[in-house]
């Protein structure tokens, strides 16, 4: 059957930057801020020549088919191939320096920028209740780059190399570097002594696991996002999937001038995002084939993590609640990734395999997966960092459990600084944490949604029981502005006469996940750097 | 001497009333006579005579209180939603921002009889905002009372229904004039959110639209806005819904037809009960039964330089009606406390920010504010034999995310543009008589 070609559109892989649809996921990235120079011609040509440089999503899917295809062939990682792949984004006020029509973008948080949004995601606040950013590296009112860029390579010298001829360019037409940042895969750290699993986070959890799917055609006629499940009826209302664990989503959702996800009918195409000359538009024409980048750099403390998992397990005292599994409680995975849902009381690696890290579903939907029905989070708490971020099936606060599809987001992170080691106790905690970044069609409709109304907030997405504050905030990341107190239940009985609290009230350190800088950015499709904003 | 099925939120405003006993014993029987067990509902029980002894699961679902069609009909927008919704409606005035197109009330002689409003308000919570002469919002009042607690205090006590309303309308007794509290003629009107039923009222009856209640927020005026719909709603949620049984929104709403689908409320409330009574479990609402205000979200307020307000949640958000141990919240303000200075003045509502938008509706609030219900369940029901569908959904490419909950048998492809052209006119709404309502449908289609 042909796919609808509203709800499965041709996508321009040759003007879509590659790290939004296609992610980087390289080992090595460098993420750099450039503030511009006082010369907007200048400026323009510096951007022609960064261009040409920016990676094409039709460059990274290919790689990613020939890296899969040598894999299959030879069993091993093929080490020789090699990339470096580049995305460019943009502020606000830079757009408005580059064109005309930049203030036709209405989206508030992008205008606005990220301090103005900070007190509302619940950031550190200073005594006296003015936003804190003495502690953000990049992004505080006064450091915030025009254009920030993310360079990724396979190798750390060929990555040096395309970040230095990068700023020579930006340099030779006057722009300034004010931040350079390079994170690295933690595996990336390993050594004789220390082994770092790859794809992990300094907490010590794999991470970027539940990506959606994205609905959309390639021009090579290929779906971009492969189908394992075969599409049933197309009247059918509940989410379609690629595969188990992996909903479609409409583009439209992350790139600006496709079909849009509807909080109600998951199958249906929503009208693109209007733009240019159509009614009511949200962006200039020329803001087709881009997305919003949220840049977050959270500051992790692993050390204080590990004093509330470990505080808070003696506190309880349950035998069969050790520290390890109250941290996978809390993130609702195990370290290698392994579904609390699959595997409720210790890791367990053959949870964490391609077929079933992703295989599961909190109610319901488990069934079909010979997995138990958690409807009241008894398994995995309702507070769990996975759970608050992405509820899968059941109904939320904001109607139908498909309507969580529209709040999703394609997360393209990677840790920086060097892994923590517990035989080296740290005072003060030396800088590590995730260089969080995310591409998405909203920013208050997507990022700011998933902070503010869940994970900063005990009620939501779900309230299976009687505590009328509800279940908890989301324990890992979560924020909470003035007293930073925050606490969770864990449910050991569906009546909930075997709730427990797990709070920070005690805790020395009361936060462990710490913004240090950031911003929100646009990040257009190559023909408008070179053609609108370049030149 | 309170009754077995107590008032909302355990409220005492009986306890002030010429015979409490009196009252509390017809709320009781109302009430009983609501949630009674019958043959047609194997999963239900009465909270006050559960089937077993044992701790009851109790879930609390969640839903916000600025309505979903609201925004779904504004591309998502709340300051839109809340601008759409903001003023009472005029019944016989013609299709509302939730699509829903109020019949007059007719007097005797089929007269049109004017100037009855409710508010436009579906997601069992209500607001009004009263603005300063220079048009700033200085307070934003919300309820969720259900006009049946409201219409048996009339016709029981006059006194006390005066007293209450001069109390919350600020007033004071003496300023309520009780002619205006009842209606003074017979009238009849045809209620969409009842099935299409003609419904009548003699002179004496209370009139749950008086000025006073559309002023003043007393207790909800939305049709559907009834704790009798809370109650089939939960009733039809406990039935196992089409075969293989439907488990997800919104084939499970449509299929049940036991609600709106596009609300927040109404899929929400019936998808948590539905939940349980797939588990084979026993399941009511507790009492007290009511709809209850849980909460506001402070997260997406800031103040006029952006910066985060302290103590939002209890110095801003004030419950006015709330239970003793004020889990229960019937009656709220959101004002900012005296004190709190902008420029050397008293600070107002509207010198807020939510959402980084600055206030000027009170639907903006009405977006942070969430609501709940508490449903209860016991193991041990027995297995229960599934419902035929009523209906399924269908949608509108003209307008994205609405679903038009279509009667079983007839395609979604067919009749669109026409079923939506009807629905504008009286959009199909189940309960409390769902089945009612899809002879209309049916007729339509």
């Amino acid at each position: 059957m042909t796919p609808d070609p509203a709800l499965e559109p041709r996508l321009d892989w040759d003007d879509i930057q590659g790290n939004i649809l296609g992610g980087f996921n390289k080992d090595h990235q460098t993420l750099i801020g450039l503030e511009f120079g006082p010369d907007v011609g200048q400026n323009k040509k510096f951007l022609l020549d960064l261009a040409k440089r920016v990676t094409p999503l039709k460059a990274v899917l290919s790689y990613k088919i020939t890296r899969a295809r040598l894999l299959l062939e030879s069993g091993e990682e093929p080490t020789s191939l090699k990339a470096v792949w580049t995305a460019a984004a943009f502020s606000f006020d830079a757009l408005r320096t580059l064109t005309s029509d930049a203030d036709s973008f209405t989206d508030l948080e992008f205008r606005q920028g990220l301090p103005r949004s900070s007190a509302r995601l619940g950031d550190p606040t200073a005594k006296d209740g003015v936003n804190d950013f003495s502690e953000w590296v990049i992004g505080a009112p006064g450091r915030i780059p025009d254009v920030l860029i993310i360079v990724a390579g396979d190798d750390v010298a060929e990555l040096a190399d395309a970040v230095t001829s990068i700023n020579r360019s930006a340099s030779s037409f006057g722009l300034n570097n004010i931040y350079e940042e390079t994170g690295h895969d933690l595996s990336h750290y390993s050594d004789e002594d220390h082994t770092f699993p790859s794809g992990h986070e300094h907490f010590g959890f794999k991470d970027g696991i539940s990506q959606p799917g994205i609905r959309g055609v390639l021009p090579n006629g290929r779906f971009l996002t492969e189908r394992t499940i075969k599409a049933n009826d197309p009247d059918d209302s509940s989410p379609e999937y690629a595969e188990v664990g992996k909903p479609l989503v409409c583009a439209g959702q992350f790139v600006l001038g496709y079909a849009q996800q509807i909080d109600t009918a998951p199958r249906q195409a929503g009208p693109p995002r209007p733009l240019g000359s159509q009614p009511n538009p949200i962006a200039p024409s020329w803001a087709g084939n881009g997305s919003f980048l949220v840049f977050r750099r959270l500051r992790q403390d692993v050390a204080a993590f590990y004093a509330f998992v470990n505080d808070n397990a003696s506190a309880i005292g349950r035998t069969d609640l050790g520290p390890e599994r109250l941290a996978a409680m809390l993130v609702g995975r195990w370290p290698s990734g392994a579904p609390v849902i699959r595997t409720p009381l210790q890791d367990d690696p053959k949870q964490a395999t391609r077929s079933r890290i992703n295989a599961f579903a909190y109610s319901s939907d488990n069934i079909s997966l010979n997995l138990p029905n958690d409807s009241q989070g008894v398994i995995c708490p309702i507070a769990g960092h996975v759970r608050k971020v992405n509820p899968r099936d059941g109904d939320t606060n904001i109607g139908f459990a498909s309507a969580t599809l529209t709040v999703r987001i394609l997360r393209r992170g990677i840790p920086y600084g060097k892994p923590f080691d517990p035989k080296a106790p740290e005072s003060p905690p030396a800088d590590r944490g995730l260089l969080f970044l995310s591409y998405q069609a909203a920013i208050a409709q997507q990022f700011e949604f998933l902070c503010t109304n869940w994970m900063n907030n005990a009620l939501l997405p779900r309230n299976p029981s009687g505590h009328t504050e509800g279940l908890g905030f989301d324990m890992l990341v979560g924020q909470q502005f003035f007293g930073r107190e925050r606490s969770a239940y864990l449910r050991f009985a569906p009546d909930g006469t075997q709730d427990i609290s797990v709070t920070n009230q005690n805790s020395l350190v009361k936060d462990w996940v710490v913004p240090t800088g950031g911003g929100y950015f646009f990040a257009p499709s190559i023909s408008t750097l070179a053609n609108v904003l370049g030149g | 001497m309170p009754g077995t099925h107590t008032p909302p939120a355990n409220i005492k405003d009986f306890d002030r009333g010429a015979n409490p006993t009196l009252l509390y014993q017809k709320w009781d029987a109302w009430i009983g006579q609501q949630v009674a067990p019958s043959a047609d509902y194997a999963a239900w029980y009465e909270s006050t005579n559960p089937p077993q002894n044992g701790n009851p699961q109790t879930a609390a679902p969640p839903w916000q209180g600025l309505p979903h069609t609201a925004l779904l009909l504004n591309n998502k927008d709340v300051l839109a939603a809340a601008k759409a919704v903001d003023s009472p409606v005029e019944y016989g005035t013609g299709v509302d921002a939730l699509l829903v197109n109020q019949p007059d009330f007719l007097t005797a002689t089929g007269a049109r009889f004017p100037g009855l409003k409710y508010r436009p308000h579906d997601e069992y919570l209500e607001w009004v905002t009263l603005r300063d002469p220079d048009g700033v919002v200085r307070e934003v009042c919300f309820t969720c009372e259900g006009p049946e607690y409201w219409g048996l205090i009339a016709k029981y006590d006059q006194a006390l229904l005066v007293t209450l309303y001069g109390e919350i309308t600020g007033k004071g007794p003496a300023g309520i004039d009780p002619t205006k509290l009842y209606f003074s003629e017979p009238l009849t009107h045809v209620e969409p959110f009842a099935g299409n039923q003609k419904l009548t009222f003699k002179a004496g009856d209370y009139n749950p639209y008086n000025e006073y209640n559309i002023a003043a927020a007393v207790h909800l005026t939305q049709g559907a806005n009834t704790l009798g719909a809370e109650i089939k709603l939960a009733m039809d949620g406990s039935l196992i819904w089409g075969s293989p049984a439907k488990d997800k929104d919104p084939d499970l709403v449509c299929c049940a037809a036991y609600g709106e689908p596009n609300r927040f409320s109404d899929p929400t409330i019936g998808n948590e009960v539905n939940t349980l009574a797939r588990q084979n479990m026993f399941v009511t609402l507790r009492d007290p039964l009511g709809l209850y205000i849980q909460t506001i979200l402070p997260n997406d307020f800031t103040d006029w330089n952006d910066q985060p307000i302290a103590n939002l949640k209890t110095d801003y958000f004030v419950p006015l009606r709330q239970s003793g141990d004020k889990s229960m919240t019937l009656r709220a303000k959101f004002k900012v406390p005296d004190g709190v200075m902008r420029n050397g003045k008293q600070a107002r509502v509207g010198d807020l920010k939510y959402k980084g938008v600055p206030i000027s509706m009170g639907g903006q609030i009405a977006d942070a504010i969430t609501m709940n219900l508490f449903a209860q369940a016991l193991p041990g029901a027995p297995q229960q034999v599934s419902q035929k569908c009523y209906g399924h959904p269908c949608f509108d490419s003209n307008h994205p995310g609405f679903v038009l909950l279509t009667k079983v048998g007839i395609p979604c492809q067919a009749p669109k543009a026409e079923m939506f052209a009807h629905m504008l006119t009286v959009r199909p709404k189940t309960a409390p008589q769902t089945r009612a309502t899809f002879r209309r449908l049916a007729h339509y289609s």
